[in-house]
């Protein structure tokens, strides 16, 4: 292949993948290089791509299809060993990892048991497993904020805490310089975590607080020390970088170990 | 080959483990879920998991009982050797499904999500010299993208 050659189009299904020798290749945003699979997944799923596949430089290589994967040890290895280490996260950990922009809750395993069993049918489970696994969108509010804010006052936390966080997340993300923001990014992170407990639900309100609103020390604050308490409780190494960001920002204050344990 | 029955809840593989056996899921529903316990994909009856055994593969996720399950544990090169042919395509395809599913779910990636984040701070009026210092409070891997993507929006 020569440097600038289209090798697939988008939309095409792959009639067979491809191991690189030499040279790199681009699919979208994804750079590959020798010794990686190209549109192995898309030939195995029969799903059409979503960009071309270009030539960056000059470059050769190897064309794959089922009868290679069936008929030879070595090379079905290396196949089956390249999609292990995409699934084990070896190489999902080279792309960015924190989803803020959409939100996705956590899920409970006893609830899921629940779900299970009230219903019925292989295939009713399967396709509520997989809504679940489908990403869930917050409410779309009027276009003004005062509008909008009548709408988010009207759902009430005894009704339905889950449509009340909600609600007052949407009204964050569409208007976020407006003062009622602030109260209610503090607000969603005080019901996620004391009243819902639901750890992630509060990891990603604290992360927009200090995204969006990072010269509000009240709202930092909170975030930083409830963003340190939940690592901890996560057992994740990240709650060490949360308690530095809090020292450097309040020089004069102090926080004690009870406070994030 | 060894067969066990685990309650709803039991986690069988954890992260940053190099699993022991590769499972085949007999009876039941299991979940693969991240560190942030986010239910990423869905392991169906009949297929198997924690194949990074076979490579000495440290698994990043955890893999967690949704209800009661019945699994099968195999010794890593056994289970490998017994594949036949006809099913080794099988294989890849439940791993390239479950790819698929766990990238849809990381589907925002960096850039993208900081050239969302640019545009917006600039639609609500926000200056350049605002921006940078809000990107002063950045996380590392968000700074980084910052850095990135910042000269397309002039900033």
């Amino acid at each position: 292949m020569i440097s600038g050659q289209t090798l697939l189009k988008r939309g095409e299904v792959p009639r067979s993948f491809f191991l690189i020798k030499e040279g790199t290749f681009r699919l979208g945003s994804e750079l590959f290089k020798p010794g990686s699979f190209m549109v192995a997944i898309e030939y195995l799923l029969e799903e059409s791509l979503e960009s071309d596949v270009v030539a960056e430089t000059d470059g050769i290589v190897v064309k794959y299809d089922k009868s290679d994967i069936t008929s030879n040890d070595e090379e079905y290895r290396s196949i089956l060993r390249y999609l292990v280490e995409l699934l084990s996260g070896s190489l999902m950990k080279q792309v960015e990892i924190e989803v803020i922009g959409d939100f996705e809750r956590s899920v409970d395993v006893a609830k899921i048991a629940e779900m299970i069993d009230e219903t019925e049918g292989e295939e009713e489970i399967l396709s509520a497993l997989e809504e679940m696994l489908s990403i869930q969108k917050l409410p779309d509010l009027p276009d003004t904020p005062k509008k909008a804010k009548a709408v988010v006052e009207m759902v009430s936390k005894e009704e339905d805490i889950i449509r009340y966080v909600l609600h007052r997340l949407a009204f964050v993300k569409k208007f976020p310089s407006m003062k009622e923001s602030r109260e209610y990014i503090l607000d969603v992170i005080r019901t996620y975590m004391d009243e819902m407990e639901d750890r992630y639900g509060a990891m990603y309100a604290i992360k927009i607080v200090l995204l969006m609103y990072p010269n509000d020390d009240e709202l930092v604050r909170e975030a930083l020390r409830r963003g340190a308490k939940i690592s901890r409780m996560n057992k994740d190494p990240e709650w060490f970088e949360y308690l530095i960001r809090f020292l450097v920002r309040f020089p004069e204050e102090e926080v004690s170990m009870d406070e994030i344990s | 080959m060894k067969s066990l029955e685990l309650p709803s809840g039991s986690i069988v593989l954890a992260p940053d483990q190099v699993p022991d056996s590769v499972y085949v899921l007999r009876r039941g529903y299991l979940g693969i879920f991240d560190r942030l316990e986010r239910l990423m994909t869905v392991v169906y009856k009949e297929e198997p998991f924690g194949l990074e055994a076979i490579f000495d593969l440290k698994t990043f996720m955890y893999a967690k009982a949704l209800i009661q399950i019945e699994v099968e544990m195999y010794d890593p090169d056994e289970f490998l050797q017994s594949l036949r042919s006809s099913s080794r395509v099988d294989l890849l395809r439940i791993l390239s499904r479950r790819i698929q599913h766990v990238k849809r779910r990381y589907h925002l990636k960096a850039d993208e999500r900081m050239r969302d984040l640019i545009k917006d701070f600039k639609d609500n009026g926000l200056s350049n010299n605002e921006i940078r210092s809000m990107a002063l409070n950045f996380s590392v891997s968000d700074a980084l993208a910052f850095e990135r993507v910042k000269g397309e929006f002039g900033v």
